[in-house]
């Protein structure tokens, strides 16, 4: 796959997802995902299974999954006990799926079907982050977040 | 008062679905939740609703086995069941229209989507 084909099927699911979802622009940038991975951050990661194998990851610097979370989660949720935390890797998990499987209908051909893993969320220290594959960049409300995808899935 | 149940593993997701559900016109309904279909099952048993709104990977029971169960018993079937999801492909879409669901979504739901599909279950304006 042309890596201007991957990347513009990703900034559309990704741009579509926030917009539908959250009601916010997210702008492709081209920020290292080191100065990403630099900072404390909540994590989300997806599988792909069928028909190829792959991985696709959300990295979200902490105090940013915080800060956004609170600003879209506020106005939906009034119930009083909610940890801050689950609730924006619960957001970031459902965002990614979003994405995934908007990403994955552009990218499977049509005589085919393709199949998502259950998301999984976490924060940083407990990340592989060896291999991020290939890292795509995005701006929102000033701040910046990275979605990494790897594996046969995306070649 | 129009009742609507939520199933879907993700809190956010269920809080997303509310907010378009009740933008597309069910601002007066009371809305259930659960998190996976078995328990969306065993809710319906004791309390059918007028609508519900499956996702359709999740842990447990998954939204195609609890349309299957839904479709399937004679006090549960007329309750119209929509899906939404973000693993659509065109031949499951098919098939879960074949089981008994009256729409497929793909995420990200807007609420002009779910206005066209929910139309012909929301209660007359007034009521």
């Amino acid at each position: 796959m042309q890596m201007d084909d991957l990347e513009g099927v990703v900034n559309q699911a990704v741009s579509e997802t926030f917009e539908n979802m959250a009601f916010i622009e997210a702008v492709p940038v081209r920020d290292s995902t080191a100065n990403i991975l630099a900072n404390p951050c909540h994590w989300a990661r997806i599988a792909i299974l069928e028909p190829k194998e792959g991985m696709m990851t959300l990295l979200v610097p902490s105090l940013m999954a915080l800060e956004v979370a609170q600003d879209i989660l506020t106005p939906l949720d009034d119930s009083p006990d909610t940890n801050a935390d689950q609730s924006a890797l619960d957001m970031f998990a459902e965002m990614l799926n979003t994405i995934a499987g908007v990403v994955m209908g552009e990218l499977t051909p049509p005589d085919q079907t393709f199949r998502l893993g259950l998301p999984e969320t976490g924060l940083l220290d407990h990340l592989d982050t060896k291999d991020e594959g290939r890292a795509f960049n995005f701006a929102i409300e000033g701040r910046t977040l990275a979605l990494t995808v790897q594996g046969p899935a995306f070649e | 008062m129009m009742q609507v149940l939520l199933v879907d593993d993700s809190a956010t997701a269920r809080m997303f679905v509310r907010k378009c559900l009740e933008i597309a016109g069910c601002r007066e309904a009371e809305f259930f939740e659960a998190t996976n279909g078995q328990e969306a099952l065993t809710f319906l048993r004791e309390h059918p609703v007028d609508l519900v709104v499956t996702d359709l990977t999740m842990p447990v029971m998954d939204g195609q086995t609890f349309l299957t169960h839904v479709m399937a018993s004679p006090r549960l079937n007329g309750i119209p069941v929509v899906v939404v999801s973000s693993a659509g492909n065109p031949a499951k879409e098919k098939e879960l229209l074949e089981i008994g669901a009256v729409g497929i979504l793909r995420k990200p739901v807007s609420p002009a989507m779910l206005v066209d599909v929910i139309r012909p279950y929301l209660p007359p304006e007034g009521a």
